[in-house]
């Protein structure tokens, strides 16, 4: 069985294309999306999900959130005395979804579609790839988050030629893709994003906005530093929901035992959002560029992201086309059910056969040369682009060049993948030494072969027509890359942690939320809460599953009722 | 090589965009682009050529050579001399009006054409007056705060209109420079390997311009020596200035001596070699004493 998991930054969910067609699959709690959070018990046991995000602000120094922007990094976090990277965390929340579709299913589930941003490089890819390999699934494509949001709206079941835009603003980065449909066939034309733009950037916003009225006298080298910036972090995502309906919201957290509290203008926040806002144009810019389509072409332009349903950026997007965008799915799960879609495609499931899907590289990739400047002179250093942006993949591109100084034995082929002219601006992904016969200036000639696919996996070919010899590349896009002993003592490290079991996770997640309403609310809230906090858990210990359940359902209606509905 | 293009697609030669991406799809449902790349890859430049309307002449060669590529910035002369043509324009923007203002009711805003034929008239026709910098900023203030400026496609249409315009009338534009670059976000734009011809000219000139105010503001005599008609007589400390100038200038910013009166430069050029020569000489005559 194949399934498709869209792995975010804020939440993740997994689905799978079923008899009517692609579906979600609930998780332990009944929720079709799973918070990207991972936190350590006291008990050492690992909790992903709600009861994770419950504890973010509780709990800061054992709980992980929003590690999907290090992916690729050599970032650590240390939760609960153990180091874990953002690869690690991931295989976490993974190993979770496949728990949940398994136990969903009655099946095991082994191979998965992943989606991931289209601007990822390399790096990410190969990283998130290694965190499905961690969680025991066998990574049989990723998919760019774009192309499976165009495929949850079903445009591979239109016939006639019609290209469409993808604004896909989620937690923590951001995509722009044109995806055009030809009698079934779907093509991405061009992808461009920022992977450093989202929903939490708001939310950054919004604590720098609160700050200085909430006459908070914290050290940032306290020790409750930490936990009061995820205090923060969460007011700030409450209240950036209540704006998005209405013009003004409280921005409040109890701290020390005082209840700090300001109000946030709508029209202060969206004024200050305004750079945030103008860095959506210009990847939409460079896509509708990229693939000479004009914005009046655009047949539809779709928001995807749970970010996308703040009304500053509905605005944004309307000034910027001229018209409204369509919201006809839910944002935060169509990217899911594309990637659901594309694991039908996958399996090769009958009723989508007719469909066929190419996609771009979402960067440009090339080498770095020497030129000669005009005084004479050579600059080492500089961008040449052998497979450039927006190319149709999977691609095979040629291009040759020649030695630089007459006697010249050895040509360092260096990759990078970026837009840079200076190779400094790229990122580099591996280098080539190959020989070559000694010979005057531009007698010597590299052919050099990039080949990249559609999964991100890039071959270099490099051939010295002089001796026939020719030298393929094993790119060591990290210099402290894992070797196989490694990842396996990996794997066994995280398959050695004890998951908190299942059944319980719903009563893990109330508990956690109680507990940190309880330190949110001051006075008769807070005595209210820590009774039925004292009450849940005496039910808990009678362990009565009938009980618990009503109990529970009691504890949760008590505190939609004090703090709102609660939220994914 | 032609047959092979309408072969691989399964078509006759034809231009008709729709049949060759209707063939291109059949084709493709045939094979699995991530099993068989090859088979892809040639099924892709087929229908690329066939688009591009090579079919006839076979596909584009998959070898391509070393391109040429030239470093520096050479402004072609050409185009500082023919100021009256804006260059390549994109359609829409930079058509000009009827001749003389329709009247207008005053809270009606004038569209973006109206301030673009407008820039374009006081950069590229200034006529015998100069350009009255003041008004061209306040012109290029107004487009860039115009409410269609927010449409995507109008903006970038703008951009490259601007871009053609400024650099086809340097250094005229130069008081466009510096909030056009900052609008769009040039500066981010030059550093990248495919920027625009214009963009990279653009940051290169507001580079200029900076280092020249610079000078003004720090040393003005030399650079106001160099902007004025050649002195009857000069004195040994102005011609050195103005050698250390003019050697700076020459090394980090080579666009800028386009500034001066050619006339003007070739007389100091002279002026310093003569005073150099004549240090050397006193320079002898004492060693020799």
């Amino acid at each position: 069985m194949i399934v498709g998991i869209d792995l975010g930054t804020t939440n993740s969910a997994i689905g799978l294309w079923g008899a009517h067609g692609a579906e979600l699959i609930p998780n332990r709690m009944g929720d079709t999306l799973t918070p990207s959070a991972v936190s350590i018990s006291d008990g050492g046991e690992v909790l992903v999900g709600l009861a994770a995000r419950e504890r973010q602000s509780t709990h800061p120094e054992r709980t992980a959130t929003a590690f999907k922007r290090y992916m690729g990094t050599k970032q650590t976090c240390r939760l609960g005395g153990q180091t874990y990277s953002a690869e690690d965390l991931s295989a976490l929340v993974l190993r979770s979804l496949k728990a949940d579709a398994e136990a969903w299913l009655g099946e095991p589930v082994e191979q998965a579609v992943i989606t991931v941003p289209a601007y990822f490089n390399d790096r990410q890819r190969k990283a998130t790839r290694r965190a499905g390999e961690l969680a025991g699934l066998k990574v049989e494509r990723l998919v760019n988050e774009p192309t499976a949001a165009a495929l949850a709206y079903g445009i591979h079941q239109l016939d006639e030629e019609q290209p469409f835009l993808v604004f896909d603003l989620g937690g923590g980065t951001f995509d722009v893709s044109i995806v055009e449909i030809t009698d079934g066939i779907i093509e991405v034309r061009a992808s461009a994003g920022d992977n450093r733009l989202g929903g939490e950037d708001f939310n950054d916003l919004l604590v720098q906005i609160a700050r200085p009225s909430l006459n908070l006298a914290c050290d940032p080298d306290d020790a409750r530093a930490g936990r009061l910036e995820e205090l923060l972090r969460a007011a700030a995502e409450r209240t950036r929901r209540r704006l998005s309906d209405s013009d003004r919201a409280e921005f409040s957290i109890v701290w020390e035992g005082k209840l700090l509290s300001t109000e946030i203008e709508a029209a202060e926040f969206e004024e200050r959002a305004r750079p945030l806002v103008d860095r959506l144009r210009e990847p939409v810019l460079r896509a509708l560029r990229d693939s000479r389509i004009r914005a009046e072409e655009l047949s539809e332009v779709l928001l995807v992201g749970g970010a996308t349903r703040m009304p500053i950026v509905r605005r944004a997007v309307t000034r910027m086309f001229g018209r409204f965008p369509s919201a006809r799915l839910e944002p935060e799960r169509s990217v899911a059910l594309g990637a659901a879609v594309q694991a039908g495609l996958k399996a090769k499931d009958a009723a989508l056969k007719e469909v066929r899907l190419t996609d771009v590289c979402p960067f440009t990739l090339g080498i770095g040369i020497v030129e000669n400047d005009r005084k004479g002179g050579t600059r080492d250093g500089i961008f040449s682009p052998i497979i450039e942006r927006n190319t149709v993949l999977p691609a095979s591109r040629v291009e040759t060049y020649w030695n630089v100084y007459e006697g010249q034995r050895q040509i360092d082929v260096a990759i990078y993948q970026g837009e840079s002219r200076q190779v400094t601006g790229n990122v580099k992904l591996g280098e080539i030494k190959v020989p070559v016969p000694a010979g005057p200036v531009g007698s010597v000639t590299l052919e050099c072969r990039f080949s990249y696919d559609s999964s991100g996996l890039l071959e270099v070919d490099v051939t010295v027509p002089k001796t026939g010899a020719v030298h393929q590349l094993v790119i060591v896009d990290d210099p402290e890359a894992a070797t196989e002993a490694e990842l396996a003592e990996r794997r066994q490290r995280l398959a050695a942690l004890k998951f908190h079991p299942r059944d319980d996770a719903p009563n893990v997640a109330a508990l956690a939320r109680a507990e940190r309403c309880f330190e949110m609310f001051l006075g008769d809230r807070r005595d209210h809460i820590n009774h039925m906090l004292t009450a849940f858990r005496n039910v808990l210990d009678a362990q009565d599953p009938d009980r618990i359940e009503v109990a529970r359902a009691e504890l949760l209606a008590s505190l939609d009722e004090l703090e709102g509905e609660r939220f994914l | 090589m032609e047959r092979s293009v309408w072969k691989r697609l399964g078509i006759a030669p034809t231009d008709d965009a729709r049949a060759i991406k209707k063939a291109y799809s059949a084709r493709l449902k045939e094979i699995d682009p991530d099993s068989e790349p090859q088979a892809f890859i040639a099924l892709r430049d087929a229908r690329d050529a066939a688009l591009a309307g090579f079919g006839s002449s076979g596909p584009a060669p998959a070898v391509e050579p070393v391109r040429p590529r030239t470093a520096g910035i050479t402004r072609p002369e050409a185009d500082r001399d023919v100021p009256a043509s804006p260059g390549p324009k994109p359609e829409g923007p930079g058509r000009r009006p009827e001749p003389g203002p329709k009247p207008r009711s005053p809270w009606q805003i004038p569209s973006i054409e109206e301030h673009l034929a407008r820039i374009s008239a006081m950069l590229l026709d200034p006529g015998p007056d100069s350009v009255d910098a003041d008004r061209l900023a306040k012109e290029g203030a107004a487009l860039l705060r115009h409410p269609d400026m927010g449409l995507i496609t109008r903006s970038e249409e703008v951009e490259a209109w601007l871009g053609q315009v400024i650099l086809n009338a340097m250094p005229r534009s130069d008081v466009l420079l510096a909030p056009v670059i900052a609008h769009f976000g040039w500066v981010e734009k030059a550093k990248a390997w495919n920027c625009p011809w214009y963009v990279e000219a653009a940051v290169a000139r507001a580079r200029d311009c900076r280092y020249r105010d610079q000078v003004l503001r720090a040393h003005g005599p030399a650079m106001r020596a160099l902007a004025e008609p050649p002195p009857p007589r000069t004195n040994a400390l102005i011609a050195w200035a103005v050698a250390e100038l003019l050697d700076e200038i020459r090394d980090d910013y080579p666009g800028l001596e386009r500034d001066f009166d050619p006339a003007t430069i070739a007389w100091w050029d002279e002026a310093i070699e003569a005073q150099r020569q004549r240090f050397a000489f006193r320079w002898l005559q004492r060693l020799a004493s």
